[in-house]
């Protein structure tokens, strides 16, 4: 079981910013955290940072060299427990790669956190920071327990440590190319990622097959739908077999009847692939609906999200939880028009990244509130509202738009996760025209009252598991 | 009759508004956590020929992410001046619960959840429909 803690990139700069202002003293803070508990351990995501203002929140102390004042530690707990949050007080070392707490420190949590535990009903604990390394201690159901790491999500996706880890000195000569170009340490880091990839239709295949490859130690892939016979000229690997294509093709009803029921699930066939291509890695389909709260679970606890499904309701539930649970995510998919005559319109591949600092998939305008409507009524309910004039006719789909789409989206992440991008590289949401071979970066404004990507008060972010997601029964 | 256990907490939050804005309301589960509401007296604007009628509409599992859209009103429902409700946004030859409606498809393209409502969507939707020429 592990403890880890979560804050964006605009959090932590505000926070060292303030920590490490220039004069070489101490100074201090408190982080109100949402929790997010799941099979994997306990992550603690920064929802709100108060500053503690020197010779007023932060003075003098005889049991260490500073300290947070009483009124300080009483306003802030208050706080946290009006709104069940976990409480922990920073303060600052010396700049270094390295950090722990000192003596003193350690003295002084022990005297403060178990009332502190015991009042506000969450988790109580403490962070000292280097400029380039955090530690922590966490009171936790009772028990201390080490931070293992706190993690940055932003444009780039970084680890703070207690000690920089050291990396493996061989890896598997099968990733000797690839390691050439982000090194040992970013195949552990790949090693150590659980990926999610909600869809395994013609781009979410290609995504798990390519997160397989490069060695991704947990790879979960979501989807309800079995392989049919349309599905083998865009799923890698998928074989007449598995959609039971001589059924499928049969002019008697019960024999398509039985293809449709009992082909493979998509899920199983990336399966067999994925573990073909990294045999060591742990790799679990769900055959089943993103939609229902159950499954949706598996996302909390993901180190990124891929979501290549055409559904809103999957691409809210996934912008919800990238921001709730501070999972950087990217959502992709390509849109083929096609009129009733057959013209085909414009061609558009989008890999739209969604963290703090890319953006919000409802602020970006791709989240249609009227089809999201329309997709969450039951089958019965979409007859008796008449939404019968626009028939469920596939869009093409073609596998070299499915390849282009995905391996622009897992270069993004590759080069999020290990750091590859060049420092000011925003992650903008992109629009790719194959017909024109034009690429367009979209800006948009956050705003201000999202319920997903705001820090007003109604709003989801960082909350983890103090708000239930907008899921299926 | 619908237990708050057969809707989820979000879905039973926005009833439970309902039912203190508007006088009576009826509540079916759809079985997702979501709920067919039918507000049984709703308060018309003075350009139509009644003071209240029902009105029904669906609110999916997913609320108050997801906006409620989709608003049914008795077909007999006329203007003071004589006036059908007919035009963009009014689909005339539904029902509601077995009764002749008309669905009244007001989108609210920037919902937000936590702010906006079940029961300030119903008041916009019939504020709209007494304001439409």
């Amino acid at each position: 079981m592990t403890l880890d803690m979560r804050m964006t990139s605009f959090q932590r700069q505000h926070l060292l910013e303030h920590l490490f202002c220039g004069d070489g003293e101490e100074h201090g803070a408190v982080l109100a955290c949402g929790i997010a508990r799941t099979d994997h351990g306990v992550r603690l995501l920064v929802r709100q940072t108060f500053l503690a203002v020197d010779g007023v929140d932060f003075v003098a102390s005889e049991h260490a060299h500073r300290a947070l004042s009483a009124r300080f530690v009483a306003e802030t707990s208050d706080y946290c427990q009006e709104h069940g949050y976990a409480w922990l007080s920073v303060h600052n070392h010396g700049p270094g790669d390295s950090v722990g707490f000192s003596d003193p420190d350690r003295r002084s949590h022990r005297r403060l956190y178990p009332s502190l535990e015991q009042y506000i009903g969450q988790p109580v604990g403490a962070l000292v920071f280097a400029d380039r390394a955090a530690a922590g201690e966490v009171r936790l159901d009772g028990r201390v327990k080490p931070l293992r790491c706190v993690t940055i999500v932003g444009d780039r996706i970084e680890h703070m440590y207690p000690h920089q880890p050291s990396s493996l000195t061989r890896t598997s000569t099968c990733y000797d190319r690839q390691v050439l170009l982000f090194g040992a340490r970013g195949q552990e880091i790949l090693r150590d990622m659980k990926v999610v990839v909600v869809g395994g239709g013609g781009a979410g295949s290609i995504v798990c097959l390519q997160l397989a490859r490069l060695g991704v130690g947990e790879l979960v892939v979501i989807d309800p739908d079995r392989v049919s016979v349309s599905n083998l000229s865009r799923i890698p690997g998928a074989s007449r077999l598995d959609a039971l294509a001589r059924l499928a093709s049969s002019s008697w009803p019960i024999a398509r009847r039985v293809a449709a029921r009992f082909a493979r699930p998509k899920v199983r066939v990336i399966g067999r692939e994925a573990r073909r291509a990294n045999p060591t890695g742990i790799y679990r389909g769900i055959f089943g609906d993103v939609m229902s709260s159950e499954v949706a679970r598996e996302l909390a606890s993901a180190d990124f999200i891929f979501c290549a499904t055409d559904t809103m309701a999957s691409r809210m539930l996934v912008n919800v939880v990238a921001h709730q649970y501070l999972v950087p995510a990217i959502q992709l998919g390509t849109k083929v028009p096609v009129s009733r005559d057959g013209e085909v319109g414009i061609i558009h591949l989008a890999v739209r990244p969604i963290t703090v600092e890319a953006g919000c998939l409802d602020c970006a305008g791709v989240i249609s509130q009227r089809l999201l409507h329309n997709e969450s009524l039951r089958p019965e309910e979409r007859q008796r509202h008449r939404y019968i004039d626009d028939p469920d006719v596939p869009e093409p789909s073609v596998i070299t738009l499915n390849m282009e789409v995905a391996g622009r989206a897992v270069t993004d992440f590759l080069f999020m996760v290990c750091g590859l991008h060049h420092r000011d590289t925003s992650m903008l949401h992109e629009m790719y025209e194959p017909r024109e071979r034009e690429l367009t970066p979209t800006r948009f404004q956050a705003d201000p009252m999202c319920s997903c990507c705001s820090t007003c008060e109604h709003s989801r972010f960082a909350l983890g598991d103090g708000r239930v997601l907008p899921t299926r029964w | 009759m619908t237990s708050p256990e057969q809707l989820t907490g979000a879905v039973a939050v926005g009833i439970a508004e309902l039912r203190e804005e508007f006088d009576t309301t009826d509540v079916v589960a759809t079985g997702d956590g979501g709920a067919r509401v039918t507000v049984a007296r709703a308060p018309l604007p003075p350009s139509l020929t009644l003071s209240h009628t029902w009105v029904g509409f669906v609110i999916p599992y997913n609320y108050d992410e997801v906006q409620v859209y989709g608003h049914f009103v008795p077909a007999d429902l006329l203007y003071v001046d004589g006036r059908t409700l007919m035009g963009p946004g009014l689909q005339a030859g539904q029902t509601w619960e077995e009764r002749p409606a008309i669905k009244i498809s007001r989108n609210s393209p920037r919902w937000h959840a936590g702010l906006d409502s079940a029961a300030s969507k119903l008041i916009q939707v019939l504020q709209w429909l007494g304001e439409r020429q």
